[in-house]
């Protein structure tokens, strides 16, 4: 510059002075927000990443609160298979059958079919448990009435699934259906889909069909494989026993009721292993809660990390910029001091 | 011939009035120290010889001068530093423009730091989109036809739809400002050319009596700067005679580009009207021409003159120069309307131009051509077919995954009666994603059960999925009527032809549709895209929208950075006219003692002639008295 005249001084002052307050001014709104940027053009690629994990935080949550949800749901079935397990099946139904078909004393075998009927009955009610507005173990159809019902056809007990007979064998077909029920829930098992059909491994089935663990349809012997039923069925030749003596109606009765008692064993068991898978489900969806949990804390860690200003710093860089403006305003002071003019005589 | 006895007083006289002309000189630059535009000035004077050379010359001596003489006033002005700074102040005044633009556009768009109380930097729209998933996500934990899980689902997508509208009337009134923003531009580069004009014809007059109206220059100076701002202009002086063997400069206006078009020529100037939707005009057309000119009026995009005004280019915010006419309305011969071209202009003007009329991606193939970098630009209209990209895509992706037609677990068409629907052959026929308008024909016939319905449309008064904006869309009358729209599955119970009140298979389907990508195409929102099959983006809905957020602020950050150094540099062209041009205060008080000292000696001067004469007229030739 040939010359610095009075007017240039100032504007570059001016102009410099303009710079130093907005440094301050931006270092103290970080202060103040606590944010690396305030606006998408102060930062576009942090804040583009920032909006990724909030999404991804999002969906974590989401997927929390169905797997807590779906857990929840689980382990009330759990609790009710149990039940059916260890009070009604093992504690009551297998010791009256037992007892009717070994005991000496045969005189209480109608008694037993009694305790029989009622076991029966508990279980149809327990598989009716509700969570929320739901049946438990109303497979894909858990909001309308509840799946399982034993009606009354023709003077006999029929147990139904959904309206369903579960043991007429015309109904293999759609009890087999019912029993493969699935309906998945997103559990953060990266949810695909492939030309519009789910891919099964990337959700987790929520629907528990209650004809799936305590039997269906009948077994080669015409014998029914659902244990109610079975209950139902020996309740039934244990009812026509003599009141008094407890003699067998027939001999068929007889053999009829030692083979029942021996396939509620069976039905026992089985229904151990289907808890015991149920348990494992739990413990999967159990697993997948504190995951996502931990998921959800280190996604909220790294958008801290990338929103949030590291205060000391923070601090540190706007007590420079104000020191910066108090300087340029002290320099300020003596921009306009002296001329020649002031000299002069 | 040498100077008379008495001449030298002139000497002495001419000497105090140049001393006292410098030092009003002086006190002007310091009056005017503060004056905007003002440029220094200082006092032209000559060594004055009277006479010349001739043989009556005194053979006694030399020659002498006869003292100073003032010439005029002039000023100390750089003309280049000045066609620098105003290149640069076109800059200015583009990014200037243009960045405040993207800022309006930012305060609607832009979610960082934004969110509901406690959430701030979730974003608003971002959130919603994510809030509005969460609910779908609830409905999957067996309550999918439950009516109050499903109304908080549709209560979501209310306020999300609401919120498209909103940010698209919002950004509409950005436009709307822009346009009011130009049309005012427009009128003060019209009331600058008028004043330039005014100017020139002062200054013209004040030269032809002598008078250099450096004070009127100043302003002329000061509004050409203005106009640099606006337009990207050249400036020239040229000489003119007024006669008498006098020349005066004339000054013309240009817009500085490969085909410069005159703005304004000394006394004529043109003036600028903006037209919201015009037609490119054939530049070598004369509507006036007697006989009808033959050149065709319209040019088409790719530059041939047509007589279709059908066929003729649009050129959205056209802006046409008039012929350029004196004040008293008479017309410079040769002079014509003249309308810029989409990319002719530079400065604030075209900015704003761009910001109301750039489309970025969706640019048609018509713009295409007549602008070869329309693809990369990117205004509020591209912004706003961005967003309604958005819109459309998120309402025919929900949409389509909510209509169709009950199926059995096999996956086949099923009828009420739960039998299977066949084709021609005899086959059944498998579900498809997405229905097309022949196969719900061919189902509709056969006794297919529809199922769902649509979710958005474009207006809440009915169904109609076509021409969704982000401007209108809405939760579809169905939908608004009966929360059970949402379809939780299409899969009918086995042997039964009804849906399991727990089968949650579809609301699986929308939430897939949430995390799935989708390609945005130009061509989804203009049909005569330039590009319009090529994908611009592919990304699931909130990333669309996020990618929207970005192409913003990206667009912001590299003009501001742009601004930034453009305004650094006018600064520092600014500082050095002004070490040119400026008044600084040590050199005027250097002139004051300097001009002083001279007005004393050429005093002291008059005092020694006086003396001397003295001598020779009352001290001579009295010897011995």
């Amino acid at each position: 510059m040939i010359r610095v005249t009075t007017n240039g001084t100032l504007r570059g002052y001016k102009s410099s002075l303009m710079r130093t307050s907005n440094a301050v001014n931006l270092a103290r709104t970080k202060v103040l927000t606590q944010s690396n940027y305030t606006t998408y053009a102060e930062d576009p690629a942090a804040a583009t990443q920032a909006f990724k994990l909030r999404r991804a935080f999002s969906r974590a949550n989401a997927q929390l609160d169905s797997t807590t949800t779906l857990n929840s749901k689980f382990s009330s079935a759990c609790d009710a298979l149990k039940s059916v397990k260890s009070d009604l099946a093992d504690g009551q139904a297998k010791i009256s059958a037992l007892a009717g078909l070994n005991d000496a004393n045969a005189s209480g075998r109608q008694p037993l079919g009694e305790v029989l009927q009622s076991s029966a009955e508990s279980i149809v009610q327990i598989m009716n448990s509700q969570y929320g507005s739901s049946f438990i173990f109303g497979g894909k159809d858990s909001l309308g009435d509840a799946p399982f019902q034993m009606q009354t056809v023709g003077g006999k007990k029929v147990l139904t699934y959904r309206g369903v007979a579960v043991d007429d064998p015309a109904n293999a077909a759609a009890l087999k259906a019912m029993a493969g029920e699935a309906s998945y829930v997103d559990v953060g098992s990266g949810l695909t889909e492939v030309d519009g059909e789910l891919v099964s491994s990337s959700a987790f089935n929520g629907a528990l069909s209650g004809i799936s663990f305590i039997g269906y349809g009948v077994d080669e012997d015409g014998d029914p494989k659902n244990m109610a039923s079975i209950m139902q069925k020996l309740s039934d030749i244990f009812g026509r026993c003599d009141a008094d003596t407890g003699a067998w109606a027939s001999d068929q009765d007889k053999e009829d009721a030692s083979r029942l008692t021996e396939k509620l064993t069976d039905s026992i068991d089985e229904i151990t292993n289907q808890w015991t898978a149920l348990d494992g489900q739990t413990s999967y969806l159990t697993t997948s809660e504190n995951r996502l949990t931990e998921l959800s804390d280190n996604l909220n860690e790294q958008i801290l990390g990338i929103e949030q200003v590291d205060l000391a710093s923070a601090i540190t860089d706007f007590s420079w910029a104000q020191y910066c403006y108090n300087a340029a305003l002290k320099v300020g002071n003596s921009i306009l001091s002296q001329s020649l003019i002031d000299y002069m005589n | 011939m040498d100077i008379t006895t008495f001449g030298a007083f002139t000497t002495a006289r001419l000497g105090i009035y140049a001393a006292q002309k410098a030092l009003n000189v002086t006190g002007n630059n310091i009056a005017n120290i503060n004056t905007t535009g003002y440029t220094r000035q200082a006092v032209d004077q000559v060594s004055l010889r009277v006479g010349a050379t001739n043989h009556y010359a005194s053979a006694n001596g030399g020659v002498t001068g006869s003292g100073v003489l003032v010439t005029g006033m002039s000023q100390f002005r750089d003309p280049y530093l000045d066609i620098r700074y105003r290149n640069e102040n076109s800059s200015v005044g583009a990014m200037d423009t243009k960045l405040g633009g993207l800022e309006e556009l930012s305060n609607i768009l832009d979610e960082v730091g934004k969110g509901s109380e406690g959430n701030e930097g979730e974003g608003v729209l971002a959130a919603q989109f994510q809030d509005l998933r969460d609910q779908l996500a609830k409905l999957t934990g067996d309550q999918s036809t439950e009516d109050e899980f499903l109304t908080l689902a549709r209560s979501s997508a209310v306020s999300l739809v609401k919120l498209m509208n909103n940010y698209a009337q919002r950004l509409g009134e950005v436009g709307k400002n822009q346009a009011n923003g130009l049309q005012k531009d427009v009128s003060s580069v019209n009331d600058i050319l008028k004043n330039i004009q005014t100017l020139n014809e002062n200054i013209q007059k004040s030269e032809i009596y002598g008078d250099s109206a450096l004070e009127l220059r100043d302003q002329r100076n000061l509004k050409l700067d203005e106009l640099s701002q606006y337009i990207k202009i050249d400036v020239t002086y040229e000489p003119v005679s007024v006669g008498a063997g006098k020349t005066v400069d004339k000054l013309v206006i240009k817009t500085s580009d490969d085909n410069p078009i005159t703005l304004l020529d000394g006394d004529y100037a043109g003036q600028l009207s903006l037209k919201a939707n015009d037609l490119r005009k054939n530049p070598a057309y004369n509507p006036d021409a007697v006989p009808a000119d033959t050149d065709d009026p319209y040019l088409d995009a790719d530059g041939n003159p047509t007589a279709d005004a059908n066929a003729a280019a649009k050129l959205p915010y056209a802006l046409t120069l008039s012929e350029l006419k004196n004040r008293n309305g008479a017309a410079l011969a040769g002079s014509e309307d003249y309308q810029f071209s989409d990319t002719e202009l530079y400065g604030s003007l075209q900015a704003s131009r761009e910001l109301l009329t750039e489309t970025g991606e969706f640019t048609t193939a018509d713009m295409a051509k007549m602008d070869a970098d329309a693809t990369t630009k990117r205004g509020i209209p591209y912004y706003q077919n961005a967003l309604d990209s958005l819109a459309r895509k998120f309402a025919s992706v929900l949409n389509a995954a909510n209509t169709g037609y009950m199926y059995n677990s096999a996956g086949n068409y099923i009828k009420t009666d739960g039998t299977e629907i066949t084709d021609i052959h005899g086959d059944p026929i498998h579900k498809v994603e997405i229905l097309t308008s022949a196969l719900k024909t061919e189902l509709d016939g056969a006794g297919g059960v529809p199922l769902g319905g649509v979710l958005f449309s474009n207006s809440t008064n009915g169904d109609d999925t076509s021409g969704i904006t982000a401007a209108n869309i809405s939760i579809s009358k169905s939908w608004s009527t009966d929360a059970s729209v949402l379809q939780n599955s299409f899969q009918a119970l086995e042997g039964k032809s009804t849906v399991g009140s727990s089968d949650n298979r579809n609301i699986l389907h929308i939430l897939a549709q949430f995390d799935g990508k989708q390609d945005y195409k130009p061509g989804d929102m203009v049909t005569d895209a330039a590009d319009g099959a090529t994908k611009f983006f592919s990304g699931s809905f909130e990333e669309m929208f996020t990618n929207i957020e970005e192409t913003l602020a990206t667009d912001t950050k590299s003009t501001t950075t742009l601004l930034d150094n453009y305004s650094v540099s006018t600064t520092a062209l600014d500082s050095d006219r002004d070490s040119v041009s400026g008044v600084d205060l040590n050199d005027e008080a250097m002139n004051m003692m300097q001009y002083q000292k001279s007005y004393s000696a050429a005093c002291r001067l008059m005092t020694t002639l006086d003396e001397v004469l003295d001598k020779l007229i009352n001290g001579t030739g009295v010897t011995g008295r």
